[in-house]
């Protein structure tokens, strides 16, 4: 116990179902600090992990006023104000013919936004975890639920949590150290 | 996919959901035809990353190297042609003063209708909860951004100075000029630029968890570590990828309108103006109806090809091709609508502009680029009425083709007959392409296919962690129905 | 499973009530508004019946696109379009006076010499006799093979023949509302010509189709007449309908006035002149905004399309949207024949008009209840439809 630190409980599941039933009775017993990898995503499983609704569509929506906001003040300030042209007649500045750049940056704006948003949110890049070197772990993007007790939770104990795990149908519960 | 009804503590919907006892076992199965399965031969989840990671860790043969390098020449001649414009000018191209947008315009508004089947797999699709998709949206929406690039080519040495061509975009300058927001060429570039990032996001965003299991997967020193770094480090957490499906439903959701908007605004660098068979209302949704019309049949092309080669035929089934070929028949009626309310809007209008190009279009000096547009985009299509038709590898392939013909010809025959006699005889003239146009077009196709051939072997062709999603067991059971039963 | 019969439950008195009241109201307001101003006679009984010709025709449209694309989802509710789309067979009788008083409705359409091969009284006639004789047969062939399968358990025939006639029908449908459409309403304009212009009918009547469908799904939720078949995943799939196709038609009517707007050409644009000055511009706004920018506002977020309260408001706001938008097309075009400035008693008239016709259309949709099944209930989807979560 000297230079080794605990980092998590790991254990397996291979059917969505009990992963699910996993995922509510880790909630429903106080554990906050703890994760699922799935190689896909399981419809549900967030709510029954307690995730808390994703703040992504708010982010997205600044960045759609921004890119809005843009296209008008862009259209505007340059034809109606800083130079004007008389082109074909038609005024210098008016929203009809803003309109499809203002769509444009507007959806340009969203979508950059909602893609480093989404990453931010994440965390991600991040090239290195704790668990990686996990064969359970490894086999997560491919074909195996992996849940997950953080040692930094605080109900977390080797002990206790082991059991729990064992309790919920975890197959082969195991601790990483690092 | 609602969340709520399958939540065990169910949170207020579980008994929204009614399902009564009486109800749960249908008494009459479905009929076997209608509600095939996605994925034919019953594979596991983890058959599943054997066989898509597979085909990327596996050694190409050397037909694979073979196929690149003749697509890579056939691109090298038509960079070549390339450079022979750009160094000589644009005279070098069949254009003149009276038809100046010509087969350069004709290939630019082609690829980019190409490239909205990628998009519309991926995003309409998805919205309307199409799960079919799965198979084929990635290898579309590879071929959106390929398409983009193979388009962006053309309007860009069509301004004659390429280096120039940071001019088109807004920016503070020595000459205080701006661009001419009013101007529909300018939207183009907004729409373009757009659309090209937006796809490449959502392409990206979707290839990420799959690139992970390919890093997982991949033994090769150089090819891990490329993985890996372009997987972001990405490890299948729930709570990553409960960020991510909202991400992904909100890019979904803004790529629907976008996809629309490109070919609306592509359409109005011709309908804004006010020549006969370019100004009528209906070419925007006419555009866009032929845009996925004709990415629908170049990704039918390019699928009938990859399936067989790639051993993806349990994936991209035949109820898929069946499936896109209804598509293909539903848009093909959608721009004979919009030909017939062109045809008939312009006699009705009684004006004889209208009326003369019209007629012009029909048997004029162009005749023949109009009757192979409705021959190959009205016509060949109606043999999908026959289930026996649209189930027909041969015959979609060749179906596929003739769609790609048609719709080219459907651009040039829109863009040259209306150009060629303008209101003032003594300019009328005719266009023929020189061998520096032809090559350069022949040119983005070897482009094209090379992109494809390198997407196919390096990037797994299906969306692997979609097509588990949806595979049967892959998704937990509701609980309502064990809470109402036991 | 067995037929569920509407006759006689609470929900087919709350139609029948809400059709007497509809009903009553409107033939006050139509007839006082053409007391006050007889030039609102003709627009008025246009406006409403392109209003629920529109509606009752597309409901069919509906019916037969659920079979086109083999929805599942829809299984559960499609009955309610299916008893809506009885009222197309009158439609006939509606577009008579149309018929015999062409020329009042209709000024100067026959005087223009290179459209009359197209335009002239008994060919067009003979047209709109046409598209009603097509409106007939497809209620007649479409919904008649779905309540033919209610007496066939497990026999598919009827269903599989509708999936092979839906095409053909749809195809029917999109070219007879066009160049409705066309006769009907571009007409009241003889100069002018636009080729959107029958999408741009069939955009507004699709999204108000699914509205009445919304509307009379809350209410049949409400009563508790299907339960254990419809759940509040059917509204919250309606409600993205609705989302899409209000959205569909911002999109349509944009492509026409925008091409307009820009090109500026004489031959056209007097079209927009004349319907943004002496007051109609109010209509314009009021299209713009009840059309497009609150019901995109009320039903852009996912949750909010369960919420009962905000889609019925949603739908209701897209109802009076659409009148106000087939006022917008219409009204204005008797400028010169009694009504020269926007005229809210015109605009009363018509929405008289609009709530006569669509009283009568539940009027029948009840009547209805009495003689077909409320839930299509030897659907082979009708399963997946009960189990469908959105």
């Amino acid at each position: 116990m000297s230079d080794s630190k605990n980092i998590a409980v790991l254990g397996n599941f291979k059917d969505p179902n009990k992963i699910m039933h996993a995922a509510n009775k880790v909630r429903e017993s106080g554990y906050t600090d703890f994760d699922i990898y799935t190689p896909y995503p399981i419809h549900g499983l967030d709510k029954a992990m307690g995730v808390k609704r994703s703040i992504l569509p708010y982010i997205s929506f600044a960045g759609a006023m921004f890119g809005l906001s843009n296209a008008v003040f862009l259209m505007w300030w340059t034809g109606a104000v800083d130079y004007k042209l008389n082109i074909g007649g038609k005024p210098f500045f008016s929203v009809q013919f803003g309109i499809p750049i203002m769509f444009e940056l507007t959806v340009l704006l969203t979508g950059l936004a909602t893609f480093v948003a989404l990453w931010a949110l994440c965390g991600l890049p991040k090239w290195y975890s704790d668990l990686q070197d996990d064969a359970g772990f490894k086999s997560a993007v491919d074909d195996t639920f992996v849940l997950s007790i953080f040692a930094t939770d605080q109900r977390f104990s080797l002990e206790t949590t082991t059991k729990f795990m064992n309790e919920i149908g975890a197959d082969d519960v195991r601790l990483i150290e690092a | 996919m609602s969340v709520e009804n399958v939540t065990q503590t169910g949170q207020g919907s579980s008994q929204e959901h009614l399902t009564s006892a009486s109800y749960q076992n249908n008494p009459y199965p479905v009929p076997d035809s209608q509600r095939e399965p996605l994925v034919l031969g019953n594979p596991s989840i983890h058959d599943v990353t054997e066989k898509i990671a597979g085909i990327i860790e596996g050694k190409a043969n050397a037909k694979y190297w073979v196929a690149v390098l003749i697509c890579a020449s056939i691109a090298g001649i038509g960079f070549a042609a390339i450079g022979e414009t750009v160094t000589t000018g644009i005279g070098v191209w069949g254009s003149n003063n009276t038809i100046g947008w010509a087969w350069d315009i004709t290939n630019f508004v082609f690829w980019i209708g190409i490239g909205h089947a990628g998009t519309l797999i991926s995003a309409i699709l998805y919205l309307f909860r199409q799960k079919w998709r799965t198979a084929i949206n990635r290898s579309a929406e590879a071929m959106t951004i390929f398409a983009v690039l193979c388009a962006g080519i053309f309007p860009v040495i069509h301004t004659g100075r390429p280096w120039f061509a940071y001019w088109l975009t807004p920016y503070p300058n020595q000459m205080q000029l701006w661009v001419n927001f009013r101007s529909p060429l300018v939207w183009d570039v907004f729409a373009v630029t757009t659309y090209l990032t937006v796809s490449a996001l959502f392409w990206f965003i979707g290839l990420v968890p799959d690139l992970a299991t390919i890093r997982n997967y991949v033994k090769g020193k150089t090819a891990k570590s490329l993985y890996t770094f372009f997987s972001f480090g990405w490890t299948g957490s729930m709570r990553a990828w409960h960020h991510y499906e909202i991400a992904y439903l909100i890019l979904a959701g803004l790529s629907t309108p976008l996809v629309i908007s490109v070919h609306t605004i592509v359409s109005m660098d011709f309908a804004t103006s006010v020549l006969p068979g370019w100004h009528t209302t209906i070419f925007p949704p006419y555009f866009v109806a032929g845009a996925i019309f004709s990415g629908f049949a170049m990704v039918m092309t390019l699928l009938v090809i990859a399936r067989e080669i790639l051993g993806l035929k349990d994936y991209i089934t035949l109820k898929h091709l069946e499936n896109m070929n209804k598509i293909i028949l539903a848009t093909g009626m959608m721009v004979g609508y919009a030909y017939s309310m062109e045809f008939f809007i312009a006699w009705y209008s009684g004006n004889e502009y209208e009326r003369t190009v019209f007629i012009n279009r029909a048997f004029g000096e162009y005749w023949w680029a109009y009757w192979s547009m409705l021959s190959c985009n009205v016509l060949s299509p109606q043999i999908y009425w026959f289930k026996k038709a649209r189930r027909n590898i041969p015959l979609m392939f060749v179906i596929s083709i003739f769609v790609n013909i048609g719709m080219w010809f459907e651009r040039f025959t829109i863009i040259s007959t209306s150009l060629h006699h303008d209101f003032l005889p003594s300019s009328w003239s005719y266009y023929t392409p020189t061998m520096v146009e032809v090559g350069i077009f022949v040119g983005t196709i070897g482009l094209f296919l090379t992109l494809f051939l390198l997407f196919s072997k390096y990037l797994p062709v299906i969306a692997i962690s979609e097509i588990k999603g949806i595979m049967p067991g892959s998704q937990p059971v509701h609980h309502h129905d064990e809470e109402h039963h036991h | 499973m067995k037929p569920v019969n509407l006759g006689g439950t609470q929900f087919q008195q709350n139609v029948n009530k809400t059709s007497i009241i509809c009903i009553g109201v409107g033939i006050v307001l139509a007839i006082a508004g053409m007391a006050m101003n007889q030039a609102s006679i003709l627009p008025a009984y246009l406006v409403g019946a392109m209003y629920v010709i529109g509606i009752s025709v597309t409901a069919l449209f509906f019916s037969a696109l659920q079979f086109l694309v083999r929805a599942g989802w829809s299984a559960s509710i499609r009955r309610i379009p299916e008893m809506l789309g009885w009222f197309a067979q009158f439609a006939l009788i509606i577009l008579l006076p149309i018929l015999i008083f062409r020329n009042s409705f209709y000024h100067g359409i026959e005087n223009i010499p290179s459209k009359a091969p197209y335009t002239n009284t008994p060919f067009f006639i003979a047209r709109v006799i046409g598209y009603c004789l097509f409106w007939f047969w497809m209620h007649r062939y479409i919904i008649g093979n779905s309540i033919k399968q209610d007496s066939m358990p497990g026999d598919y025939a009827p269903t599989l023949k509708n999936y092979k006639r839906s095409a053909p029908f749809v195809l029917g449908y999109a070219l007879t509302i066009t160049f409705a459409a066309f006769d009907l309403m571009m007409a009241l304009e003889p100069h002018w010509f636009s080729t959107i212009f029958g999408l741009y009918y069939f955009a507004g009547n699709f999204v108000s189709t699914i509205s009445v469908i919304t509307l009379l799904f809350i209410s049949v939720y409400n009563s508790g007449e299907l339960k254990g078949f419809i759940s509040k995943e059917h509204m919250h799939d309606l409600g993205k309908l609705m989302f899409a196709f209000t959205i569909f038609w911002t999109y349509i009517h944009f492509s026409q006035y925008f091409l307009i707007w820009y090109s500026n050409l004489p031959e056209e644009t007097f079209y927009y002149i004349d319907r943004t000055k002496n007051g109609w511009e109010i209509l314009g706004w009021a299209s713009l905004f009840i059309h497009f920018i609150v019901p995109f506002i009320l039903l852009l977020r996912q949750d909010v399309k369960r919420n009962f309260t905000i889609v019925k408001a949603a739908a209701i706001i897209i109802l009076i949207a659409h009148f106000i938008d087939l006022s917008w097309i219409i009204i204005p075009g008797y400028r010169e024949h009694g009504i020269e400035h926007f005229d809210i008693i015109a605009l009363m008239s018509a929405g008289g008009m609009v709530l006569f016709f669509m009283g009568l259309l539940l009027f029948f949709t009840a009547k209805r209840m009495n003689s077909i099944s409320g839930i299509a209930h030897n659907d082979p989807f009708l399963q997946e439809s009960i189990d469908l979560i959105s």
